[in-house]
């Protein structure tokens, strides 16, 4: 009973789709774009099962991106296109469309780059769909939606960031300069400590900062956290460039803290605490003792806004 | 070409519009001789003609930016044309944002090539130290230690220079690839711009 409802809606919306050469366009860049997504939503879960957190997350981006636009979508649905933004559109969601399966031939053998290209184009034949079905203002007035949707399609962000830092800045600065702060701050409590290069020395025995201590992915997950959170809430855009930096100078200066008690238990407690504040018990205390104060300091910004938009 | 056409049928007249006419005819004239000297003779299999090739357009893509836009204000009043001219740079402007994928995908296939090259050249030579003994060779004191050393040198070298080879190439894919996005949607709002019927 349920096959055959299933049948007849899909019978009715394939028939709604082939109606109008706008709509046949538009029906050829979703076919495409859902035979990719279901292929990376597969990809995500295996990822969730080897127990990455960051594959949930960003299927999470995409399905919200989607369920803010289908929340609008009775306002979306009197939005119409002008002729100049129908022909980009096409123009986009058929090049997309003619690309996907040359692309997928060409990088076959290549996981990664295959993926990051699958993902690019899926990026613009869904930009191409929107543009030809509701113009090219709907990319300033659902900035939020665009953004989530890109974000998680995109191929692990993190690894892409971290090579985009490492490729403009001098190498190992941000582990330096961690490990020059941490052994300061030590000082300041008493220790006898001194950094040469990436290592925290002390009397008896020394910590080497490496990449996942510098704190850079944290500071990264806050600068999106804070986009996301402005643009969500509506700011203005020094604003949220504020936000934006204070969430990452907040995740580097909480960072050192984190860098002095790993230092400590590592030298003086034993490898049990070392790891117990290394690992994820003692990240999960520290990110939610990051979330309060940050909390706190969203608010503070955000507040006064509103107030005066209430007053209005 | 049809450029030049209309840039010497409109009636002499001493305005900003012709002037504007002809510069922009010149700064597109310009970018079309430079870009087929740099095309030919094309070698479209390759990856590193290709980025080069694209390297040097996005370089060169703001002067076509510029003569497209000049030339769409100089031939304002006549409709067709600036629908025409209009199609030209929308369609322009999604092969500039497409290429973008070329691009990045050139750029990892460059990186693939120099990474593997260098992993040849370091097990050549470590090949070379393995088979060196001590006590074969004609040189006196070579001993395990320093057998040991000169490997290490060789794995930290390749490493630096895999890491120094990743950072050039994505460096320069950065750069063409942020040129194109920006010419990019530059033309296709100029594109826009010139299709739109005149209603306002």
């Amino acid at each position: 009973m349920k096959l055959h409802t299933m049948k007849q809606s899909t019978e009715r919306w394939l028939q709604i789709g082939l109606k109008t050469t706008h709509n046949r366009i538009v029906l050829l860049g979703l076919v495409t774009v859902l035979v990719y997504l279901s292929f990376w939503f597969g990809v995500l879960i295996l990822r969730s099962f080897h127990g990455s957190a960051s594959g949930m997350l960003q299927a999470t981006a995409i399905c919200l991106g989607f369920y803010q636009l289908w929340k609008q979508r009775r306002q979306l649905e009197r939005q119409t296109a002008p002729e100049e933004d129908q022909l980009l559109g096409h123009i986009l969601t058929i090049s997309g469309v003619l690309l996907f399966p040359v692309c997928l031939l060409a990088t076959w053998s290549q996981a990664m780059t295959s993926a990051l290209l699958m993902a690019l184009i899926c990026v613009i034949i869904l930009a191409g769909i929107a543009c030809s079905t509701w113009g090219a203002p709907f990319f300033g007035h659902h900035a939020v939606s665009t953004f989530l949707i890109c974000l998680g399609l995109l191929p692990k962000p993190a690894e892409i960031s971290r090579e985009l830092w490492r490729s403009f800045t001098e190498p190992e600065i941000l582990e330096r300069s961690m490990a020059w702060m941490g052994s300061e701050a030590l000082k300041l409590i008493g220790q006898p400590a001194v950094a040469n290069g990436m290592m925290i020395s002390l009397p008896n025995g020394s910590v080497q900062i490496g990449w996942g201590c510098n704190g850079f992915d944290m500071a990264m997950t806050m600068v999106v956290a804070s986009l996301v959170l402005g643009l969500f809430l509506k700011q203005s855009l020094p604003k949220i460039i504020a936000l934006m930096v204070i969430g990452a100078v907040l995740a580097l200066v909480s960072n050192i803290p984190r860098i002095m008690l790993v230092t400590i238990a590592a030298v003086y407690w034993g490898k049990y605490w070392f790891d117990f504040w290394h690992d994820s018990w003692g990240s999960q205390i520290f990110v939610s003792i990051l979330f309060t104060i940050y909390y706190y300091v969203v608010m503070a910004i955000v507040k006064p806004r509103s107030k005066a938009s209430m007053a209005k | 070409m049809a450029t030049t056409s209309i840039s010497n049928n409109g009636a002499p007249s001493y305005s900003g519009r012709a002037l504007c006419r002809i510069v922009g005819v010149a700064c597109l004239a310009g970018f079309i001789v430079d870009m087929l000297i740099l095309a030919l003779p094309p070698s479209l299999g390759s990856a590193e003609w290709r980025t080069g090739f694209l390297q040097q357009m996005s370089d060169r893509s703001i002067i076509l930016l510029f003569g497209a836009a000049l030339t769409i204000y100089g031939g304002f009043e006549n409709r067709a044309w600036r629908k025409q001219l209009g199609t030209v740079c929308l369609v322009l402007g999604v092969v500039f944002l497409l290429s973008c994928v070329l691009v990045v995908r050139d750029g990892l296939t460059l990186n693939d090539i120099a990474t593997r090259n260098i992993n040849t050249q370091a097990a050549q030579i470590q090949s070379q130290i393995q088979n060196a003994k001590p006590g074969q060779s004609n040189v006196p004191d070579l001993t395990p230690d320093k057998l040991a050393q000169a490997s290490k040198i060789v794995t930290d070298r390749a490493g630096s220079l895999k890491e120094n080879a990743k950072t050039g190439i994505l460096k320069s894919a950065m750069g063409i690839v942020g040129n194109l996005v920006v010419v990019g949607l530059a033309l296709i709002s100029l594109g826009r711009y010139g299709m739109r019927s005149r209603k306002s």
